[in-house]
């Protein structure tokens, strides 16, 4: 997929959506490039300097730098074997092409952890406020200063212990909830 | 009929056009592609018994085989191999930690690992994939696809067939699927192995997504979650529901999601 990205930018600056429509073209068959596989990809590229972007009247144009130009020169070879050839026997040729699904296998992997993440992180409840939190903490504090052990016989711990499970019982039917934890 | 011992490296191209193929490897590499060229064998190198090759009426046989006995565990059995076969070709493939890349083939493809890894790239035909531990990726698969390990993970990189089963007990399932605008169902089982399954496009399917404790995840607020005691599900209708999806864990999480609207 990238080399294929990098060999049509090197026709010329395109905008996203001419680069989707001609992957189509070229790659053929079922395959069916994506807004989700191909803007990643022009990141990615991006990132790593061989893609510069423009904007213009609200669409963003991406063009090869001079770092893309010589990756373009190198991999040319490979882009040619790629897009000719599937039935080429060469063992170097099935290591690379074995590599490369191997490598897009991961990616896909990734996009597909992050975007479950995402969806995740927006479910995930708010935290506390932060009056709430400090009542909570001063509580703690206050309540394990009187239940250590050393200066509070067993008796005593016992019925803190049940003083404490039957706030949590209230609490649970002031906003309610069902009796028991799950 | 024609036969051949390879104990080194040679090439053999083949007088007749192969429309069966069946190769037993035990260890090393295989590679199988389709060209319209005559077909060929590229033996590497081969350590062990010699690759015994046989091509009769339309079968082509290409075997290495673990010799019995005493010496078992202690011989290495391995051997390099290239295959390029006509794309109509019907293709078995098995090997015990041999990895194997199959590629461009358009006829039914059954490939059998123990623990070698499973490479596929733009195969077209109906193609069955099963290992034990070795990991399955897929790119480009438009033919109906099964795929089956016990911890090896599945990986399906912009599958394009209309129908995809996949099973394994702990493996990782991660698939893209670009037809699910159309009829294409997919069925996912696993045990403890998480689940990805990302709809391109305008999805249409019926959802069923249930697990015992795997946590459920769904970027679709059409599907309707629920939770119980021993069992969580997802259900509902994406567009008008012509395909199916049916995800079953045990305590795998599942994740359903969208394309992302760049």
């Amino acid at each position: 997929m990238r080399l294929y990205v990098l060999s049509l930018l090197g026709d010329g600056e395109r905008h996203g959506y001419q680069i989707i429509r001609t992957l189509k073209e070229r790659i053929g068959g079922d395959y069916t490039p994506s807004a989700g596989t191909v803007y990643p990809r022009l990141r990615q590229l991006e990132r790593e300097g061989l893609v510069r972007t423009r904007q213009e009247a609200g669409r963003i144009f991406y063009r090869l730098t001079g770092a893309g130009e010589s990756a373009l020169r190198e991999q040319a070879t490979e882009i040619q074997e790629l897009e000719t050839e599937v039935g080429r026997i060469a063992h170097g040729l099935a290591t690379q092409l074995k590599s490369e699904v191997q490598n897009s296998a991961r990616e896909l992997q990734e996009e597909l952890h992050a975007q479950s993440q995402a969806i995740r992180n927006r479910e995930a409840p708010a935290p506390f406020s932060g009056e709430l939190h400090q009542q909570l903490a001063r509580f703690t504090s206050e309540w394990a200063r009187l239940v250590a052990p050393d200066t509070t016989p067993a008796t005593a711990r016992a019925a803190l212990t049940a003083a404490m499970e039957a706030a949590v019982a209230q609490l649970r039917q002031r906003l309610d909830l069902p009796k028991s934890a799950d | 009929m024609a036969e051949w011992e390879i104990e080194a490296p040679e090439t053999i191209q083949f007088d007749g056009v192969p429309s069966e193929l069946e190769v037993r490897l035990v260890a090393g590499d295989l590679t199988v592609s389709a060209s319209e060229e005559p077909s060929t064998l590229e033996v590497g190198q081969v350590v062990g018994p010699p690759v015994r090759v046989r091509l009769e009426g339309g079968r082509l046989e290409v075997i290495q085989e673990q010799p019995l006995g005493w010496r078992t565990a202690i011989d290495r059995v391995s051997s390099s191999v290239a295959l390029s076969v006509p794309p109509r070709c019907r293709v078995h493939l098995s090997t015990v930690s041999a990895s194997v890349l199959a590629v461009g083939l358009e006829a039914e493809l059954a490939l059998e690992t123990v623990s070698g890894e499973a490479t596929l790239e733009s195969v077209r035909g109906p193609a069955r994939a099963s290992t034990v531990s070795g990991a399955i990726a897929a790119r480009g698969q438009s033919g109906q696809f099964r795929g089956q390990t016990v911890s090896g993970g599945l990986t399906l990189d912009a599958f394009g067939g209309d129908s995809v089963r996949l099973q394994t007990v702990s493996g990782e399932v991660v698939a893209d699927l670009k037809q699910a605008d159309l009829e294409a169902s997919a069925s996912v089982e696993t045990v403890s192995g998480a689940v990805y399954l990302r709809l391109a496009g305008s999805p249409s399917q019926k959802v069923r997504v249930e697990s015992v404790s795997g946590r459920l995840t769904s970027a679709f607020p059409e599907l309707r979650a629920k939770s119980g005691p021993g069992s969580r599900t997802l259900k509902g209708e994406l567009g008008e529901g012509r395909g199916k999806v049916k995800v079953t864990t045990v305590s795998g999480a599942v994740s359903l999601l969208a394309e992302a609207m760049a």
